[in-house]
């Protein structure tokens, strides 16, 4: 009876390692092995100690020690053997193209700009069916490199944040040594009071270039100014469409202010929104005249006409400081050069983090809800106490 | 590096387990045996924590094991000690020496009393 008692407990215990295996989601291959090993191991005990009685017996597979703390040990250890390989400095080059594709494809709609777009002429049609007219190719880009730091981030199993910051900071080491070689840090101004700073490179042999395009965009806006004073002169109420100027009409259709004000800034009106010009004579006298436009506070002239010299003054704050960080020494350069590749990899960098981090945190998730489940679902295979 | 305690336990074990197969292969419930035996009982612990570190230590090369199949009885799996592991066990050994070393000059010699 004793003997019968004894292989009953082994094989009790071995139910009991076998179920907590089975619920720690174990591979049917090693848990074969387990078991075996461990059955083995408390047969050669028993033999050992020649229990004499239940006590005796029990106190074999004490020795052994806890099924379930054994489980929960094997298959941490296996976890970290079979995780996925530790690094994924391979993400740090979705956080250097976002870059890349955010520079070249900002200004690009994907399914407007058919030769520009990211996504080859062939594939538009399938594009406007299943995304919306006004998508953007790095909006694309952003989210493919989102899913896929997500699926990486989850098949790692464990946290990436450190790689990241590592990543991120030799990113912003090489960018800052690159744009001090190559380039002049310049800032250009904007928000509502101009006090917000952002920093672009000017290229060091386009120096000349770039101070000479923003000269010419100041008397473009000058010439703007001009303009403004002939169409509103031309578009008076006490005026005849047949005495308005040429260079107001296109298309048979006549520019209202706006459409003047891209034409000065070199944009042809073939290529503009034919929302911004009229057929209607009194529509056009309205947007030249001085009453406001509906819900504003200004007509359209008027509204473009005060925003000339906040515009003047800002490209003179451009060429100021361009002048003024070209005669500066390195160490004064290379502070800026610093602050515009922050400025960008940063929040990309961070970005990049996040997705992978949301990837980890849902293989978390997922790893839990299976244990709760087989935990759940093996309760009734508890053999019964005699 | 931080040292923590669970760094420590399974650092320890890991040498336990070399030091025990440095005679020759020997199958779980031998190197538990061993482990108590050598120690005269001073060192304890449930025989199946072995086995995490067991299979670390062959996934890590510092042991090989196979199947040895017995007449009448289920087969065992017997570890042995690989050249890799015979270094590491003599770093721990080192290790310990030194440890040893500075904590004895710590406390002091034997007390006369």
């Amino acid at each position: 009876m004793l003997e019968t008692l004894d292989s009953y407990l082994v094989k009790r215990y071995i139910a009991d390692l076998k179920r907590e295996l089975q619920i720690q989601g174990l591979a049917e291959k090693r848990l074969t092995d387990i078991l075996a090993e461990a059955q083995a191991h408390i047969e050669d005990a028993m033999e050992g100690a020649q229990p004499q009685t239940v006590a005796d017996v029990e106190r074999v597979l004490v020795q052994f020690g806890d099924a379930k703390s054994m489980a929960k040990s094997l298959t941490s250890e296996y976890a970290r053997q079979s995780s996925a390989r530790p690094y994924l400095w391979p993400a740090a080059f979705f956080v250097a193209a976002l870059l890349f594709f955010r520079n070249f494809s900002w200004n690009f709609t994907l399914f407007r700009n058919g030769p520009h777009s990211l996504v080859p002429n062939g594939l538009h049609f399938l594009g406007k069916t299943f995304f919306p007219a006004g998508i953007w190719s790095g909006s694309l880009f952003l989210l493919a490199s989102l899913i896929t730091l997500f699926i990486l981030g989850f098949r790692a199993k464990r946290p990436a944040v450190g790689q990241f910051v590592v990543a991120g900071i030799a990113l912003i080491l090489v960018s800052t040594g690159w744009y001090a070689a190559t380039s002049y840090p310049t800032a250009y101004f904007q928000g509502y009071d101009h006090s917000e700073k952002w920093l672009y490179p000017v290229k060091h042999g386009e120096y000349d270039k770039d101070l000479a395009a923003m000269k010419s965009r100041i008397e473009a806006f000058h010439n703007l100014a001009k303009d403004l004073r002939l169409g509103r002169q031309s578009f008076a109420v006490t005026t005849s469409p047949a005495s308005v100027p040429e260079r107001f009409k296109f298309g048979g259709l006549y520019v209202l202010p706006e459409a003047v004000r891209e034409h000065n800034l070199g944009i042809a009106y073939s290529q503009m929104w034919n929302g911004i010009m009229t057929a209607s004579w009194q529509d056009a006298t309205k947007a030249w005249g001085k009453e406001p436009q509906p819900g504003r506070p200004q007509s359209e002239c008027d509204e473009i006409s005060s925003q000339i010299p906040v515009e003047v003054t800002l490209l003179n704050r451009q060429i100021a400081y361009l002048q003024w960080i070209h005669a500066q020494p390195m160490s004064v350069q290379i502070w800026d050069d610093y602050r515009m590749a922050v400025q960008d990899l940063l929040p990309i960098t961070l970005l990049a983090t996040v997705a992978t981090g949301v990837g980890w945190v849902a293989w978390i998730t997922v790893l839990a809800i299976g244990r709760g489940v087989r935990r759940k679902r093996y309760r009734g295979d508890v053999p019964h106490k005699a | 590096m931080i040292y923590t305690k669970s760094m420590a336990y399974k650092s320890e074990l890991e040498a336990l387990i070399l030091g025990a197969l440095r005679e020759g292969p020997l199958h779980g419930y031998r190197i538990a045996l061993a482990i108590r035996e050598k120690s005269e009982e001073a060192l304890k612990m449930g025989d199946n924590q072995i086995y995490p570190t067991l299979h670390r230590l062959e996934s890590d090369g510092l042991v090989v094991a196979e199947w040895q199949q017995q007449l009448g009885k289920p087969a065992r799996k017997v570890y042995s000690l690989t050249e890799t592991g015979n270094g590491r066990l003599e770093h721990h050994r080192k290790e310990w020496q030194r440890y040893a070393a500075n904590f004895t000059a710590v406390l002091g010699g034997a007390n006369h009393a």
